[in-house]
Formats: C-alpha cells, structure tokens, sequence
C-alpha cells in the first residue's frame, strides 16, 4: 500500500535498537531511526489539537520515548486514536466498510497465518530477533493495544526490508494487504464512520501567494516577496499554515512592500505617467537630400527633403514635440520647418555650431499615426534624383555634406511627449480601479473613501467587510487628508493598511459553531471560493469566483467541479506547477546543485535552467491537457530545447525554444528519466542510484526508506577496498554489510535501472570501463532492465504511486500535515482517480469535494 | 542635517582589505557621548558540521597554550581569544528522538533546548541567547538585534530525518515557537540597517506607520478573542511584531540623536554567487553595524545546518556534509580540516577589521564578544558535547582573553550565554538548561 507514515503522521520521536536477523544465523543490529517513533507521533498530533482546544497556556505536549523497548510509546498511542476519533464524528462522509468483526475474521483466517508462516522463525517463542515477539497476540484487539510494535512491523514490510533475503518472501500483493490490514487494525480506522475534517490554522500568505496575490489584486509589476526570508517548509511544502512563522523581520519587509505597493498603484503625481516617446538616429527616416552619416551616427540634411519619424499620438491631446538638431557651415542661425504628415507645423530656428540645441513646441494635435519631421525652411526645388525615394546610406555623406560651404542640418533625435492634459482613462487601470471615486462637491472625503474601500476590502479580505470595518480604514484617509495629505495620498495610506492587515496576510476561517451545532461546520462559499483560488492559483479569488461566492453557489458540487475544470485551464494554474510540482519533484532543489565541473565542464546555469524547464513544461502539459497522472511515469514525449536536445542525443531536433518531443529512442519514461530530476539526486562526481532510488520510494512510491545510522560506512569505504569494481559492484560490497541491507536491496534497485543516465543526465552505455548494468529485481520479485521497464513496475503499482501523489496533493492543499483520520479521504480519492483513467482534474476534483477541503472542525479556538 | 563624512569602503572581492579608519566625526552622537565607555557588543557566529577536533583544540591550557593548525590563522589575535573547550549542548543529544541531529544542534545551539521533533505542526525550541538580550537591552540601538546567513532556507522535501526545515535554518529564536528569520542579501541587509533615514519624509511616514500599525493591531487584537489556540499562537506573532516595529518608531522619534549616514559600500544586486564573496560582505556589514551601533546584537550562520556547498576557495570540491561523516577515512579528514581552518580564517579576517577600528580606549574589538561554534563537535558521530567554541574580544575589558579554558566534560553552554548576558546588561536568572554562570570566565 505504500503509505508514508513519517509524512502521514507527523514525524517520530523515538529510535530503538532492534535486533534482527539476516543471512542465516548472523546477528546485527539493525538501527530503526523511524519507527517507533510513531506511536509518539500520532500522539503528537492529536495532543496538539486535543491539549490546544483544552488548555490554552499548556505547551504541547512532547512524547519522549526513551525506552529501547518503546514500551512508554505503545502505553501512550494506545489510547489516543480512540480518543481523536471521538473528536471526529459528526461529519457525514462514506467510505469501504471495514468494521471490527470484519478485522477480527480477517486476522484469525488470513494474517495471523502470515506472521506465522514469514514472520515466528525470528520473531516467536524461541528466538526474539531485536527483542521483537510477533507469536503472543491472539486477537487483532490484542495487536491493536500494542501500537508500537506493529507500526514498527509495517515500516519493514512495507519497505522491503523485513523478511530478510534468505528468508521466505511474502508477494506484493500480500504485502499490501497485510499493511493495510495492519493500519486499519492499529489506527482503528472506520471509514464507514464520518471523518474528522481536520482542522486548518489561520495560514499565512507565503512568498509566491504574496507575489500572487498582489499581482491580482492591484496589478503590481514587481515582485515584492522576492525580498522577504524565505518560508520555511514542513511536510514537503512551504504553505502549511502551522510552519509559517512570521518573525519581526519578515513583518518588517510587509510594512515596507505595502508602502512601496501603494506608491506604485496609486497615482499621486499625473504627470509621472505622460508618456515620452523617443526615436534616434538609425530609428529616423530620411527624404531627399538627407543623408545619414553611419559614422557619426546622425542625419546631414543639405537641400531639399526632410528627416523625420512616426509616432502615436494616443488621444487628441496636448504633445510636446521635441527634435535634438545642430547647423553647420554657416555662422548664422538657421530656419527650420517642423512637419506634421509632411506639412510645415511651425518654423523655427536652429543655433548655429555643432552643439546645435533642441526645439520644442507644445501644440494641441489630433489622435492617430503621425509623421513629425523636420527640413530646412528655405530650400531649392529637390532634384528629381533626389525625390524619388528614400535616401541612401552612405559612409562619405557626411563629408560630402560640409563640403562647399554648404549649410547642413545635422539631426539625431525627435521626442514627443503627451498627452498633457491628464484625464481620467489616462491613469492606469488599478488606480482608476483604487481610486474610482474623489470627493468633490457634495461628496465627503468619508463617501469617497468608503466607496472606493468596500470592494478593496471584499477582494483584499477574500470576505465581505464586516460591519464597522470599512470605517477603520476610511478613518485613515480622513486622518490623512486632515494632514495635509491629497485624497489619493491618503488613499495610499489605506492601501498600506490593508496591506499589512492580519485579514490580508492570513487566510482566516472562522471558528464560528453551525446553527445546528456540532463541531463541524461546512466553510462559508467565501472561505470555499478563498481555498480554491489558493490551492489552483496561489492567488485570490477572480470575480467569476467572488460572484459564485455571493449567490451562495460554490455548494453546489456541480458548479464546484465546473470552477476546477476552469480554473485548471486558466493560465494562472502555472502556480500549481511554480509550486506544487516543483516542491512535490523537489524540482526546487536543483537551484542548488553543483556538479564537479571537473567531472562535467559542460554543465552551466543555462542547462540548468533548460532543465528545469522541460519538467516545468511537461507538468504543465499534463494539467493543461488534463492527462492521466501516470505520464508522471511512463510518458514517451517532453519538452525540449536545442541545448537539451543536443544533451539528450537528438540529432535531429531543428526547433526554436522549447517544443514538444516524442521520444522514439526507448530510453525514456516521464520525469524518471528528466535531466533536472537525474541531476538533483546525483552526486556531484558520479551518480547516486541510492539517492535515485530514494527519491523513487519518497516521492513516486510514498514510502521513504527509515534514515540510515549515523555511524554507517559509506560507498567510498567500500571504494576503497575495492577500486577495480564498477559502481555497481560496490554497491552490492557495500550491501553485504547487513546493516546496510535491508533498505538498500530496495533502494539501490531502484536506482539502478537508472544507471544508463550519468549524474548530468545525458544517456551513457559504459560508466568508465565498465558496461552500464541497468537492471534491477525488487523484494517479491519484481524484475527489470532499463529506465522503461523500471517504468513498468513502477506502473504496475501505479495504486502506490496514486496514492502517494494523492497525499501530497491533499497535503497542499489544505495547508496541513495529514493525520490518521485523513486516510479513509486518500482511500476514497484513489479509487476515485482508478475509475476516470488518472485524469490530473479528477484527482483535484476528488481532493476538491473531499470533506477535508470543504468542512472544518471547530473544536480549536472556543473556550 | 550636518553632512557627515562619508567613506569608501572597498569591500568586494577576494583580498580586499576594509580599512575603516574611525574619524570621530563619523560617530554617531550617542556613540561620541558615551565615547568613554562604549558598550558591549556581542555576536554569535555558527558553522556547520563540527569540526575536526584533533586540528581545532589547543596545546595547553589557561595562558600558555599553542593553537592548533585550525586555529592558526588567529594567531596575531591570540591576545583577543578566549578558547573553551568542554562546553556541551546536551539537548542536541538524539534523547529518544532517533536521527537529526543536525536540526538538534542548531537548535538547540543558543537555546540549550531540546527541539521537538515534528516536521511541522508544532514547532518548539526555547529562546536563544540573543534574543534574550535583544528584549532587555535592544531597545537601546535602532535594530533590537540582527540575523544573518549565507544560505536561504531549503525549499523543498524534508530537512534533516523529519524536523521542520526553521531548525536547520535557524539559530535565533524569538521565543519557543518563532524562528527568527534570518537575511541572507547582503544588500537588503544595508538596507535595514542604514536605509530609511535622513529623506525629507519621514515625520509624514512616521505619522502613517503609527497610525497603520494601530489599526491594525487593532484588529489581531479583536481577531485573538474569536480564533482557536493554534490561531493565536500565528497571531501572537504577528502582534508582537507589530509592537517591536512600532516601539522602534516611538524611539526614533523620540530620540533627537541624528542616525549616522549611510556609509559607502559597493553591494551586489543579489545574494553573491561566490561564497566568499558572500561570507566577507556579511561579516562587513556586521562590523559597520557594530561600529555605527546600529545594534549590538547579531547571529551568523556561515551555513545552515548541515549545509553541503564544496568550498572550491580551498580546493574542496565534495560536500561539507557528505565529507562530514568521514568514517576516519584520513583524505576526507584532511579536506575538512582545510574548510575548518578556512572559516576560521574568515572569521579572522572580521575580528581584524573589528581590530583596526578605535574605539573609546581601545578597539571596537575590545568592546565585543563574538563566540564562533558549532553545535556538533564530532560531525561524523554527532556528537553535542565537547563543542568547539571560540570567543573572541574582550567584552570590555570583563573577560581576561589569551586563555584557553578547559571545563569538566558536560559544562553546560548556556551558562556561557548567562555570563555573557551579565556583560551586556542583560542579565537573567537562567536560560534554557543553565546551572548558573561560567565564572572560569571572569578577570
């Protein structure tokens, strides 16, 4: 089944020493840094919840379980899911039907046998394997008072790592099933029994929903957040809402941004945004006698003709029209016509001498496409040659121009600047958004205020404002404006304040008891429209969503599912891969990757970033196409650009950025065979197939292997003693360590159907002098060659895969770390995803409608 | 406002000397009037890993010691070092938590308390040394106290075996729940420290601070009375952080000292590719934060916790961290002991700057007292006692430097912090799991 209990529960908080067996009689210990902690864990997580809604003051409560034994943990997770379920009826949700008889006949017909048959050689009556008895609990009640121990017993079998190699192995599918079996008896989980929806803690706004949320609400062009410390992460993401801390530091960049946000959004000052327009040099066009002079970088104009340029006059306005021109060859000023569309505007005169000057005239000028040009004011009929089209470049021109005593106009520049007469569709669009109403006659500073506030703050505070709440931030203009202040500076000040008010910066659910009591309550349409937006977007709600909101609609499943198939296809869903995808891939961490650039000097920033881009590229492929989610595995086709496509060995592709690539060359399967993601869990010199495998297990098949001791002996140990040996055989000296055994015949499996790819991810058919190896056989048998039909298994336990993608998702989603009640959600969703092909908006529609996402439990707050 | 004068400080690149010849003119006022006792600074400076202790401890004790090759780039500031081996962070120890004690030693570095273990939704420490005493005597300087790295925090997967990342990246703690944040852009930093001051706005922007940051404690305060535990807690911060900016106004305004002006110093746009780029300028600007007395109260990670950039600088091209469990291997032993011996030379190179700069008497080294540790002493057994711990100046002539200090196995580190505390004025009963002051530590 495949569930990762360090993400699922929380972390642990116990090690123990367990002896254990392996190669026959040989005895070790075997260091299980995960598991017994787990008992300690769940407690965790339930105390938090339970002691915070009981005892304000009270820290949390922190398991400490000291004993080798784990005795103390399994007394105190005994108790504790009982209690949490109590906490969790009252909301209606349905799910499989596992019920305790049903646990208890399945214990006495099929897995008491189990442990009997794989498990009492080592672990019964006559030998105690790490001080680990299986043979005494006679009922699965009995198994389920002894939490400890048999969490400890899913870690191994779940990855592999129990029963020992020369020990008889269990299938997959048994596997499977006895974990399952196993979680449902110790958690004591009843799906059929409504699910606690959890709870979410007020979240705060990280850096990219920051950058988001401006951006959406008042057209920002900047990035503020990319200034704030960064958002420490928790359970994979950077948007659970109990991580983000908010430290005096970071709101300190909040005050500044927000300052900085309404200087740019509201206008203060018309006339910073009266538009100039340039057009220089080699950007002019001549007529005539006009020469340009590709030397000096100037136009010469000697007789007849003109030098001129198009502009756009936006409105009928007021423009400053400007040209930079000089005289030469005469020591009197000189006439000169301004041209509109070729006819004299206004004549003026030019200094004589090289350092010439500019001419300016402001004049009222029609809207449209318009030439303004320039020639000499007295001047001979041009010559046919020189009418008959536009004039050539040439190198000499410039001389020929001076000679003679000839009197040149030297051009470099026109300008024109407007329109100056400000009016109101000049402003841009948020602050004519912002400031759509001033006082004037009739109308209080106070009316205009609010009127442009209600719906700042609807927006701002994803809600409507409260009664009185309006009135806060109107006082602060009114404050302002009484100052001294203009009515839009005080409207800054406003904007200021809803910048850094606690509503804006946290998403706020409320704790308020439904009407008809209980301690779950569904969430309002607004804070449903607000967790939407959040986890589709990174962003607030659109207007589409604030108006399904006020007609009290997002209730209706229907118009839910139809908002996730909108909001998917809307472009703002590249959130979804800038930040669930890339954490989820871990696709973040090759910002931080080094490769030795002895090893691979062709390694730079910009493959880096081509890289990263092709899986960017890929996942959003499959949301925006709505594909199955299993492409994550098997896709035969990507994104490339030519500097990856040479990486990759594809001689032929000719296309220009990135495009889409069917691979023909059987050596590829979805992101397991992506440079960025062979990359970042290579080492620097060399690749890393545990570090491949590993990432495999965490993140694709959602069950990360226990943490190795701290005292292991390494690869380069091994290295050592034998340095003729290809990486591959090291690996398997290094195996033979039994310490080291057990999670790696799993990990470096994995890892080696890999291995035709180098640590840069470029394809290789020998590592050094030795052919590349690339099979790999799983516990239970599994067997493979090659990325494709590591693929391939990876595919056939594609309910794993779901699984872990489904949790992680939900993960996101909600802000929260799962806990034990969230599996029958999991379960649910993954048999859902099963039935529709693993389309990618199913499993979002499915996480959607779910009771975590759409319900709360409000035993939190209230006294 | 008198024009001040300004200098050119040359602080870019490798080998560049910061020379920042101290004219009383440049003094800030308070600093010039309390010129015949100029106040104590500390600075608590980490790095990562351990450190190969055989290289790192001394020859000798008390004042006739030899430094060890690690320690050899101090050797001109021998009279300014204190070295104090024995010194234990026992609440870094895995105590039944299993792995991670990477995250342990970090946090539990200036807290001396053990972190609970949760990847996320309940994250505990204790508060840190300099916390403490940025709340009792952070009031008296512009900044209450300043946090500084190299490294943002890791932005994906997990940090270290199922702690939340904040503990790895983190050494300052506010309180049990709230990791400080620390700033990672040496130009964001100067402009914390010497932005926002001397423009014609600012009793206008002081007017709307005040009056943006009332309402809007305001309303965390109204949202306390209807929101759950876990909600309050997220509020408190934030309240708190409300308070800490608007006290700062309140004595800004308050104060009729004039801020000292920006100083002259070239700053990358961004954070600096080159790690020694990055290591000096943040040591830079904690000298000219020291100097101007801006605050006296700064933590440095070198790295986060468990970092694992090579350090090409010296020729190391593997990882910190995956050369850090060295398995008694000599070669990668002898690679640490050379990114040992680096940072220490860095390390160096600020209290030389902290050195050349007169102050009162003597130096602005004198008045400081900047620790330089780590939280792991053996790295590739991670271990937490036996810490290496250097302290360097003299705290104002309160600690009789040139020593080595050689303490009973298991003494705890924050008894240090205790005495260190009563040499700021900061003085507190205890801290974390203190037994009372390091008197070995007294003149």
């Amino acid at each position: 089944m495949g569930i990762g209990e360090r993400r699922f529960y929380g972390s642990l908080s116990g090690a123990v020493e367990l002896r254990a067996r392996a190669g026959g009689a040989a005895r070790f210990f075997l260091w299980v840094a995960l598991v017994v902690g787990l008992g300690g864990s769940v407690l965790l997580v339930w105390l938090v919840q339970r002691v915070a809604a009981v005892e304000p003051n009270s820290p949390p409560v922190t398991p400490r379980d000291g004993s080798p034994s784990g005795a103390a943990s399994s007394a105190q997770g005994r108790s504790n899911p009982q209690e949490g379920q109590k906490a969790s009826r009252p909301a209606a949700s349905d799910g499989p039907a596992r019920s305790a008889p049903d646990r208890e006949r399945a214990w006495q017909n099929q897995f008491a046998p189990f442990f009997k048959k794989y498990c009492w050689d080592c672990h019964g009556a006559e030998v105690q394997e790490g001080d680990v008895r299986l043979d005494q609990y006679r009922t699965a009640a009995a198994l389920a008072a002894d939490m400890a121990t048999w969490q400890r017993v899913i870690q191994m079998i779940r990855s592999g790592a129990m029963p020992p190699e020369d020990a008889p192995q269990p299938n997959e599918a048994q596997r499977h099933d006895v974990v399952r079996w196993l979680e449902e008896t110790i958690y004591q989980l009843d799906c059929s029994q409504p699910v606690d929806p959890g709870r979410v803690t007020i979240r705060r706004l990280n850096r990219s929903e920051y950058n988001r949320t401006v951006r959406d609400l008042v057209g920002v062009t900047f990035r503020p957040a990319d200034d704030f410390p960064s958002d420490d992460v928790g359970g994979g993401f950077d948007n659970l809402a109990d991580v983000l801390n908010l430290p005096p530091l970071l709101m300190e960049k909040y005050l500044a941004a927000a300052e900085r946000i309404a200087e740019e959004v509201i206008v203060t000052d018309p006339s910073v945004f009266v538009k100039s327009q340039f057009r220089f040099r080699e950007q002019l066009r001549g007529e005539g006698s006009a020469r340009y002079d590709t030397e000096r970088r100037r136009w010469n104009l000697t007789g007849a003709g003109s030098v001129g340029a198009n502009f756009d006059f936006p409105r009928e306005g007021e423009y400053v029209l400007r040209v930079l021109a000089a005289a030469q060859g005469t020591d009197q000023p000189v006439a000169v016509e301004l041209l509109w569309d070729g006819q004299p505007l206004q004549t003026l005169d030019v200094a004589p001498g090289l350092g010439g000057g500019r001419l300016e005239v402001r004049v009222r000028r029609p809207a449209g496409q318009h030439r303004v040009g320039i020639r000499l004011a007295v001047n001979d009929m041009p010559s046919a040659q020189e009418r008959s089209g536009p004039a050539e470049r040439s190198k000499d021109s410039g001389e020929s121009a001076s000679r003679g005593g000839q009197v040149t106009l030297v051009v470099s520049q026109f300008e024109v600047d407007g329109p100056f007469d400000v009016r109101w569709e000049d402003y841009p669009p948020q602050h004519r958004r912002l400031v759509a109403v001033r006082p004037e006659a009739g109308r209080s500073v106070r009316q205009a205020a609010e009127a442009n506030l209600r719906p700042l703050l609807l927006r701002a505070f994803r809600r409507p404002p409260e009664e009185g709440e309006v009135a806060q931030f109107t006082r602060l203009v009114e404050q302002a404006v009484a100052a001294g202040d203009s009515f839009e500076q005080g409207m800054q000040v406003a904007l200021t304040a809803v910048l850094v008010s606690p509503h804006f910066l946290f998403r706020i659910e409320s704790d308020t008891p439904p009407p008809e009591g209980g301690r779950v309550r569904w969430l309002n349409d607004y804070e449903l429209a607000t967790r939407l937006s959040y986890f589709l977007w990174s962003s607030l709600p659109d207007d589409t969503l604030f108006a399904l909101a006020a007609a009290g609609k997002l209730r209706d499943e229907a118009v839910l599912a139809e908002q996730v198939q909108r909001m998917l296809r809307d472009p703002r869903s590249d959130a979804l891969v800038e930040n669930f995808v890339a954490q989820w891939l871990n696709l973040r961490l090759l910002e931080n990757v080094a490769p030795d650039p002895q090893v691979f000097p062709q390694f730079d920033e910009a493959l880096k970033a081509s890289m990263r881009r092709e899986t960017e590229l890929f996942a959003a492929e499959i949301i925006q196409r709505d594909l199955s989610v299993l492409e994550f595995l098997q896709a035969r086709w990507s994104f490339l650009d030519a500097r990856l496509a040479r990486h990759y060995g594809l001689a032929d592709f000719r296309g220009s950025g990135f495009e889409r690539v069917e691979f023909t060359d059987g050596r590829h399967a979805g992101v397991l065979t992506q440079a960025s993601i062979l990359t970042l869990t290579s080492n620097p010199g060399r690749t890393s197939p545990v570090k491949r495998g590993k990432w495999i297990l965490e993140n694709l098949l959602g069950s990360p292997p226990p943490d190795p001791p701290p005292d292991a002996p390494d690869l380069e140990a091994t290295q050592k003693n034998q340095p003729d040996a290809p990486l591959r055989k090291q690996l398997e000296i290094h195996r033979q360590n039994p310490v080291c055994a057990s999670c790696h015949k799993v990990m470096d499996q994995l890892g080696f159907g890999l291995e035709n790819f180098d640590a840069i991810g470029r394809w290789r058919d020998r590592d050094g002098r030795f052919p590349i190896d690339a099979s790999g056989e799983l516990p239970g048998g599994a067997r493979f060659k090659g990325p494709q039909e590591l693929a391939g298994v990876l595919l056939k336990r594609r309910n794993e895969f779901a699984r872990c993608l489904t949790e992680k998702m939900l993960t996101y989603a909600l802000g929260r770390e799962l806990v034990v009640s969230d599996r029958c959600v999991v379960d649910k969703i993954v048999d859902d995803l099963a039935t529709a092909d693993y389309r990618f908006s199913r499993l979002v529609t499915a996480i959607v409608l779910s009771d975590p996402f759409r319900k709360r439990r409000i035993d939190g707050g209230a006294p | 406002m008198t024009k001040l004068l300004s200098r050119r400080t040359l602080l870019r690149g490798a080998g560049c000397a910061l020379s920042l010849p101290l004219l009383e003119a440049m003094l800030p006022q308070t600093a010039r009037a309390a010129a015949a006792r100029p106040p104590v600074r500390m600075a608590f400076i980490s790095f990562p890993n351990g450190a190969i202790m055989d290289a790192w401890r001394p020859k000798g004790s008390g004042t006739d010691f030899t430094f060890g090759p690690t320690m050899q780039p101090l050797e001109d500031l021998k009279s300014q070092i204190t070295v104090i081996t024995g010194l234990a962070q026992e609440n870094g120890f895995a105590k039944g938590d299993g792995a991670g004690d990477h995250a342990r030693s970090s946090a539990s570095l200036l807290t001396g308390a053990h972190p609970v273990k949760t990847s996320g939704s309940n994250i505990r420490a204790g508060q840190s040394v300099d916390q403490a005493a940025a709340e009792r005597i952070g009031h008296l300087t512009r900044l209450p106290s300043l946090e500084l790295g190299t490294e943002k925090g890791r932005e994906a997967g997990s940090c270290d075996s199922g702690y939340a990342c904040a503990y790895s990246n983190s050494i300052s703690w506010k309180n049990a729940t709230t990791p400080m944040g620390k700033e990672v852009n040496p130009r964001l930093v100067f402009e914390r420290l010497f932005g926002d001051r001397g423009s014609e706005g600012v009793s206008r922007r002081t007017r709307i601070r005040t009056s943006v940051l009332d309402l809007v404690a305001q309303q965390a305060a109204d949202l306390q009375r209807r929101v759950g535990t876990s909600d309050r807690r997220k509020l408190d911060q934030y309240f708190t952080s409300v308070r800490e900016i608007e006290q700062r106004i309140a004595r800004a305004s308050q104060s009729r000292q004039e801020a000292p002006p920006p100083p002259d110093m070239d700053l990358p746009d961004g954070v600096p590719a080159d790690v020694q780029e990055h290591i000096r300028l943040m040591y830079d600007l904690m000298v000219l934060a020291f100097q101007t007395d801006t605050t006296r109260i700064i933590t440095f990670m070198t790295a986060n916790e468990g970092s694992n950039r090579p350090y090409r600088m010296v020729g190391v091209h593997s990882g910190h961290h995956e050369l850090s469990h060295h398995r008694n291997d000599p070669e990668k032993i002898a690679q640490l002991e050379k990114i040992d011996r680096y940072l220490v030379s860095e390390l160096a190179r600020f209290l030389r700057k902290l050195a050349e700069i007169p102050e009162g008497d003597g130096t602005l080294l004198d008045h400081c007292m900047i620790m330089y540790a780590s939280g792991l002493s053996d790295g590739n057994r991670h271990l937490h006692n036996d810490l290496p711990v250097i302290l360097a100046g003299r705290g104002g002539g309160t600690i009789r430097s040139g020593r080595h200090i050689v303490l009973p196995a298991g003494a705890p580190m924050n008894n240090l912090f205790l005495s260190m505390l009563d040499r700021v004025g900061a003085s507190i009963a205890s801290l974390g799991d203190s037994t009372g002051r390091l008197t070995a530590l007294d003149t």
